[in-house]
């Protein structure tokens, strides 16, 4: 990496923090690990994640389904979601830390885990994406928020009807 | 002793405690019960005081005064023999109530069994009031027996050891891994490495992994027989239910219970405990007549409610059975159509093996008002829905004037199951094979489409077909096999590309969301590490309008 795309990249964040500093209120801050989906950015709440894993072995699921796929981690059958809802088996497998339930998040890359306080999120409305409520808007990049409870209760990813995308 | 180190024995402690007093009630019952009504000596109660001894001594020692206090009233009561009437028999019942609430909030994090003073207060006046001593008081003197206790105690920890459920659990996942690293070592080895090794080593390689296998089968093996609990565990209630029952809806009733040797899987037996309450409450509450009806019509006037399991292989049979007034197929048909769950025509038809079945839907109930007993926790949808999960099925049989009798059976253990691998739309799926009634050539002049919905005539019946290949793939076309399987709703046909080959796989429950949303119920894992989904017939499109073949 060059040391102008160094500073660049380091002047970016600081922006990015910034931004966030001046859109705080004295909030709850909370640890977000931040992935990489498609060209999305995705902060999913640390507090939330059971394990991070390289994706395994992934069995086809039903068609006109949202879920990519099945896995198998320790003895728990594990649903493998895409978060851009294209049925795509990604890199990475964020596994959610939910009670009786066995979800992992699709992943390109990680980012990194970023502190950011519940103020810096935004109501968004209309979002092409049905889990997305709110998004944290640097000047640079944008991050949406996968709130677990949301993104499961989401038409399609919530069980018991099927959806297509 | 610290507060973390007392919370680390209270689950053993409370698992220990609990047993004591369910035993305890057990035997109260059946003093009432012979009592009929009238005092009873409380004498017969003495084997249980080495359990009620150790409860004491272990509440004191983690600190819990009110607990122990009881406890040692209740033991004096008990090594006096004395002889009391039968509002204290329930009075004694109703402590048993109180122990296990007591239980509850020390689990949940309570110091101690709070609101017991009073109940010591109650078994002093008990004894205060002395009644008669049984004759053989003396040979109960408390040095003599608080040493025997201890003693028997002592021998009987030395022989078992006490395991965290959790440990359990954990241990037959990693039973799972490890058949499933044994299965894959093969499996590469026959794929990559053979052809290149002599015949010498290939020898010593293939008995290396036969040795791994036969005791990796071993472990498993051990492991669900470690998991393995007597039925008595849930059994040991149903008097007491079956009695509270009686007296709250003011029936007489008798019960039998038998088969509490039986074993199967801790999962099982926890999953059935509730559904066993359901029954035997709806059999008093529902079945069971009132004494003067009974006697009106020519029965005895104690209705008598049978609970009775048997080991059957692979499988546990519960039969709950009562001799009351049978269930009304012509008022179910007419709440059916009362509430809109059928047509008035398709009541009128469908026959009373049918019209029972219906009382299995959600929401359905004959009573216009819930009962205080039954129309609360479980209902029959729930208890037919538990049996399935559990891989086993649920039969009603009832007969006016005459009784009703339910029969569930499931399988000993959910960990392992026997299944046949199949190919449907290019992609393996698994049977369970004692959920398949036949497999064979598809035939396409059995093929009938009455109307308008696929239907496969079988030994002269017509079976609807589910699509299964389509469910995977839009594409996909079906296969030249069919396969007939077994259902609640009755049968079904499937086609299916190929048959694989079948075998013992361990099985890992799904979770939501996958449970809710495709005929799976459960999975296994294949050797190459990929998951098998195992179909479940019973979640296949019941609507066989959906159907093209």
């Amino acid at each position: 990496m060059s040391r102008d795309s160094v500073l660049k990249e380091a002047w970016g964040l600081a922006e990015d923090l910034l931004a966030s500093l001046e859109a705080s209120p004295a909030a709850v801050e909370r640890k977000y690990l931040v992935i990489q989906a498609g060209d999305q950015q995705i902060g999913i709440p640390e507090s939330d994640i059971r394990v991070v894993v390289d994706t395994p072995a992934v069995s086809a699921w039903l068609s006109g389904d949202w879920l990519v796929g099945v896995f198998a981690l320790r003895g728990d059958i594990c649903a493998l979601t895409d978060p851009l809802l294209q049925r795509t088996a990604r890199r990475l497998a964020i596994v959610l830390e939910r009670p009786g339930r066995h979800v992992a998040v699709g992943a390109d890359a990680i980012v990194g885990s970023e502190r950011l306080f519940d103020g810096d999120w935004k109501d968004v409305s209309g979002a092409a994406l049905p889990w997305v409520s709110r998004m944290y808007k640097g000047r640079r990049r944008a991050i949406l928020l996968l709130d677990p409870g949301h993104y499961l209760a989401a038409p399609g990813l919530a069980g018991g009807k099927e959806t297509s995308p | 002793m610290a507060r973390d180190e007392i919370q680390e024995l209270i689950e053993p402690f409370a698992a220990e405690a609990e047993e004591a007093f369910a035993a305890f009630e057990t035997a109260l019952l059946q003093i009432e019960s012979a009592a009929g009504g009238a005092s009873a000596s409380l004498a017969g109660l003495r084997d249980h005081l080495r359990a009620l001894h150790t409860v004491k001594g272990n509440a004191g020692m983690l600190g819990m005064p009110q607990l122990a206090g009881a406890v040692h009233q209740l033991e004096e009561i008990i090594k006096r023999g004395l002889r009391v009437e039968a509002d204290a028999l329930g009075g004694l019942l109703n402590l048993m109530d109180e122990f296990r609430a007591g239980l509850a909030a020390v689990r949940g994090g309570a110091e101690d069994a709070e609101g017991l003073d009073v109940w010591t207060q109650w078994l002093r006046g008990l004894l205060d009031a002395g009644a008669e001593v049984a004759g053989d008081a003396a040979a109960f003197a408390d040095a003599a027996t608080d040493a025997a206790v201890d003693e028997g105690e002592r021998g009987e920890r030395a022989r078992s050891l006490r395991v965290d459920a959790e440990t359990l659990d954990q241990l037959q996942r990693e039973v799972g891994e490890l058949i499933l690293a044994s299965n894959a070592l093969r499996q590469t080895f026959r794929a990559h490495a053979a052809e290149r090794l002599s015949r010498g080593e290939r020898r010593l390689l293939v008995d290396a992994f036969d040795r791994l296998e036969r005791s990796v089968r071993s472990v498993q093996d051990r492991t669900t027989q470690t998991r393995l609990l007597g039925l008595s565990t849930i059994l040991r209630r149903v008097p007491r239910i079956a009695r509270d029952a009686a007296a709250r809806s003011g029936r007489q009733v008798q019960v039998a219970v038998s088969g509490e040797a039986v074993q199967a899987d801790k999962g099982v037996v926890e999953s059935l405990a509730d559904v066993l309450v359901h029954l035997v409450r709806n059999a008093v509450d529902h079945g069971i007549e009132t004494a003067d009806l009974r006697e009106a019509l020519g029965k005895p006037a104690a209705g008598q409610v049978r609970v009775e399991v048997l080991g059957r292989g692979e499988f546990v049979v519960i039969i709950v059975e009562d001799d009351g007034g049978g269930i009304d197929a012509d008022m179910v048909r007419s709440k059916a159509v009362e509430r809109g769950f059928f047509s008035a025509e398709a009541a009128a038809e469908a026959d009373d093996d049918t019209v029972l079945r219906w009382l299995f839907r959600a929401g359905f109930s004959t009573r216009d008002a819930t009962t205080e007993l039954s129309g609360r926790g479980v209902g029959l949808d729930v208890v037919e829905q538990t049996v399935r999960e559990l891989g086993g099925s649920v039969r009603l049989q009832s007969t006016r004037g005459q009784g009703t009798r339910f029969e569930l059976m499931v399988p000993v253990s959910t960990a392992v199951a026997d299944l046949m691998e199949v190919e449907v739309a290019g992609r393996p799926l698994f049977v369970p094979l004692r959920r398949i009634v036949a497999t064979g050539r598809f035939d396409p002049e059995a093929l009938e489409n009455p109307a308008g919905l696929p239907h496969y005539r079988f030994r002269d019946e017509l079976v609807p077909m589910v699509p299964l290949a389509r469910r995977f793939a839009s594409d996909a076309g079906e296969g030249g096999y069919m396969m007939v399987l077994e259902r609640s709703a009755g049968p079904v046909c499937v086609r299916i590309a190929a048959i694989l080959g079948k075998g013992q796989a361990v099985l890992h429950p799904l979770a939501d969301p996958l449970l809710r949303r495709g005929p799976f119920s459960a999975a296994t894992v294949r050797g190459d590490g990929h998951v098998g989904l195992i179909l479940d017939p019973d979640r296949l499109a019941a609507d066989s309008s959906e159907a093209t073949a």
